[in-house]
Order: structure tokens, then C-alpha cells, then sequence
């Protein structure tokens, strides 16, 4: 067992050098991950550690050589003459990916992306499904959109309802036991959502903005200490929502029909082939025992409100 | 399928060993162990699967009583649709034929 501490307690330069000697590993919830930069010393310091410091600043690490881990993220020049002329970065999660390459400015975008890779096409051990997690006592909600439904904004605002993140990119669910998974990495805010986020969580809950982005203007929700500190505890699943945000909408809610959230969800998994007959049973109980609601809305009070209604049982 | 489902004496089963199937309403799910593929099925497939589950019986059987019992006329469920319905099952490895199977029946009638 590797030792290893939050990342508070270590030093830019202890980081730094484990990043460029591959020595960095990240112990977040079921997976280690390992992490290196081929930049120099004066790029990490400016362009990654800032992220890793705001974002993962309570998650543990461990520095040394040899520790097994389930993936390796590389961030790198997509060739050399980018690692110094108007430098630029990609995430190289060790397999051949068409990732487009971005300012070095990016690297929180760059890293972010690599983690999501890994974890997407990489992690067999669970049922990796595209969507969000926060969990209350009686158990986890997964929040299952398409890119710019509103998966993030939602997220976000459970919690500051007071519920945990568990995963903000990926359901992730244990085959043997159907529990949701924890992985408290930032939420990723695109757009509008950054400042609507910002006006009910708060400035010093988001990282910088990063603009122009290939998706746009990109910000991170901190994951809280509190999230990080219960990312070994895992939620039973209780509610499906398939939200759609639309300006000006009137709040809706409509019951998914069971079959239908199953079509709705095996698309949205990246993994659920590889798996097999463990992914066809988790979706098969997903489908039996857990309710799953279309939600439709305008605004984070509506949508906040739908939720509390249907988890009153005040909507059928 | 040599010859036309409708005529066909051969005996079909389904792969009920290789596979896992969930009902949810009117639609059903089927899990093939073999291919790793999942299908979806409608009340059609599903009639016809269920009738091969236990139950070894000619392709021209399943065909023939097809409409009825999903409480269907042949106006409603015409020949085309359960024959091509038929051959997705068994293109899919959900129902096989029987190698050799002899079908009695058939042939005492015949």
C-alpha cells in the first residue's frame, strides 16, 4: 500500500517533480491514477499545479515510484516544436485519441479531459454511464443529459441543496452490488452556467474562467472537502432525472417509462458493450427498481422544485 | 431457412441457455450470452420467443398461430412482418433450429 497525504500537504516542488519523474498518483475514490506533464518545471508551476492546488487540493496523492495504478494521464506538446514555440497541450490517457490540441493556458481543460478519457474507454470494473451523481441520505440521484442539457447546472445546484457529489462526468456503478460509485472530481461548467452557478454557490466555489475554449467558456465547481472526505462511501440509486433546460420553459416533469430509460441510458454508457452480461443486469435493475423522470424547466428554482416534488412523491 | 418459413418442417427453439431476458410492459429486453449483444424486442418477438422457450415446435407452427396469439387478425399481422420477425429472431441466435430434429407430427399429418 503506497503511502500517500492530501495534496495540501505536499510541496510545488515535490509535485512537480513527481509529475515530470511519473510519479504522481491521484487516490480517488475506487481508482489511482497516474499523472505526469512532459513541460518544464516553470510551465507546471504556472499551468498545472494552480489547477491541481484550487480542484483537488484535499484529495490524496502519493509521490513514489511503483505504485500500481488502474491508468496513466500524460499531458503533453502534441509534438515538440509545441512544447516550446507557442506551446499547446493534450491529455494522453496511453491509447491513440484524436484530441484536439489547446493553449497551454488549457491545461485544467487538457487534464480534465484526460481524467474523463480514462476513466470513459479505460475502466472495465464498473458501469461507467455519461451523467451526474449527488446523494442524500436515502440514497443517489443520477442526472443522465447529453452535453448542454443541463447535467452540470443541476448538479450544482443539489449541491448546494445540501446533497454530496458523488460524480459530476460519471455514473459509475458496481455490477456486483448496484451502488453508485464515488468520484468527486470538480464539476465542469460551461457558459451561462458558470455565472448562474457562481450567483447561488458562490465566487470562491469556481476556478477561473478559461475562454475560447473548443466548448466555449469553461469554469470548475470545487468539489467540497466534505464531498472528497466520503469518497470511499457509496449511495443505492433512487432517482433518475433526464433533464432538459430551456429558456423560459414552464416546469415540467413527466415518469419515464422503464423501457424507455433503459434506451435512454445504455447509449449514454461508455462501456456497457465491454461489460457484457454485468452491464445488461445493472441496466436491467436500474429499469426495475428505480423510478427515472424527464424533467424540463427554465430556470435552477424549477428544476430544484421539480425534484423536490417528485421526491415527495408529489408527481406521478 | 432453405425453404420458406411457412412450409418449413424444421424444429426452432430458443437459445433460452444463452440468454437473459427482462419484460417491461410491452417491450422486453434479451441479453445475448453469445454475442454480448442486447436486443429489444416488441410483443411480436416476444410472442414468438416465448412459444420457443420451452417448447421445440416447426418454424411453419410458430408461424401459422402467430397472429392469434398475439389477438391479431392476418390483416393486422400479415405473413411478411412474422416472417421477417422470425428471421431477426433467429439472425439475432435468440431461436435456432434444430439440427436433424424430426418433426412427427408434420409428418404423420403429412
Amino acid at each position: 500500500m503506497p503511502d500517500y497525504y492530501p495534496l495540501s500537504e505536499i510541496s510545488d516542488r515535490h509535485i512537480i517533480d513527481s509529475l515530470t519523474a511519473d510519479r504522481l498518483s491521484m487516490h480517488l475514490g475506487p481508482f489511482v491514477i497516474g499523472l505526469q506533464a512532459r513541460y518544464n518545471q516553470h510551465s507546471i508551476k504556472t499551468h498545472i499545479l494552480p489547477h491541481l492546488r484550487r480542484c483537488y487540493k484535499t484529495v490524496n496523492f502519493s509521490t513514489q515510484a511503483g505504485v500500481l495504478t488502474d491508468s496513466q494521464v500524460s499531458l503533453r506538446a502534441p509534438n515538440i516544436l509545441r512544447q516550446f514555440i507557442r506551446p499547446q497541450i493534450i491529455p494522453d490517457p496511453g491509447f491513440e485519441f484524436p484530441a484536439l490540441p489547446l493553449p497551454l493556458h488549457m491545461a485544467p481543460l487538457a487534464l480534465e479531459m484526460g481524467l474523463n478519457l480514462t476513466i470513459a474507454l479505460q475502466m472495465f470494473r464498473f458501469l461507467i454511464i455519461h451523467g451526474g451523481v449527488v446523494a442524500g441520505d436515502d440514497g443517489g440521484i443520477i442526472i443522465s443529459a447529453e452535453s448542454g442539457g443541463g447535467k452540470s447546472s443541476l448538479t450544482a445546484a443539489l449541491m448546494q441543496q445540501g446533497y454530496r457529489l458523488l460524480s459530476d462526468e460519471f455514473t459509475i456503478i458496481d455490477p456486483e452490488t448496484c451502488e453508485l460509485v464515488a468520484y468527486p472530481r470538480p464539476v465542469s461548467l460551461k457558459n451561462e452556467s458558470i455565472d448562474a452557478v457562481k450567483s447561488f454557490a458562490g465566487e470562491h466555489t469556481i476556478s477561473p474562467v478559461l475562454t475560447n475554449t473548443p466548448k466555449g467558456s469553461i469554469a470548475y465547481r470545487y468539489a467540497r472537502p466534505s464531498d472528497i472526505d466520503q469518497h470511499q462511501i457509496r449511495a443505492k440509486p433512487k432517482l433518475i432525472i433526464f433533464p432538459t433546460f430551456k429558456s423560459k420553459a414552464l416546469p415540467k416533469a413527466k415518469l419515464v417509462e422503464s423501457a424507455d430509460a433503459i434506451v435512454r441510458l445504455i447509449p449514454s454508457s461508455t462501456n456497457y458493450q465491454a461489460l457484457g452480461e454485468a452491464g445488461y443486469k445493472v441496466m436491467m435493475h436500474l429499469g426495475t427498481h428505480i423510478k427515472a423522470y424527464e424533467i424540463t424547466y427554465g430556470s435552477t428554482e424549477a428544476s430544484l422544485q421539480l425534484i423536490h416534488d417528485i421526491l415527495a412523491g408529489q408527481i406521478e | 431457412m432453405n425453404q420458406s418459413l411457412e412450409q418449413n418442417d424444421a424444429i426452432w427453439i430458443a437459445a433460452s441457455k444463452d440468454m437473459l431476458i427482462n419484460h417491461f410492459g410491452e417491450v422486453s429486453f434479451a441479453f445475448h450470452r453469445i454475442s454480448g449483444d442486447t436486443h429489444m424486442l416488441n410483443f411480436l418477438s416476444r410472442s414468438i420467443l416465448d412459444r420457443l422457450i420451452d417448447t421445440p415446435t416447426p418454424a411453419h407452427e410458430i408461424v401459422d398461430k402467430t397472429p392469434e396469439h398475439v389477438g391479431l387478425t392476418w390483416n393486422d399481422c400479415p405473413l411478411p412482418v412474422v416472417l421477417k420477425t422470425f428471421k431477426e429472431l433467429s439472425d439475432t441466435g435468440l431461436i435456432k433450429e434444430i439440427p436433424d430434429a424430426i418433426n412427427t407430427r408434420t409428418r404423420v399429418r403429412a
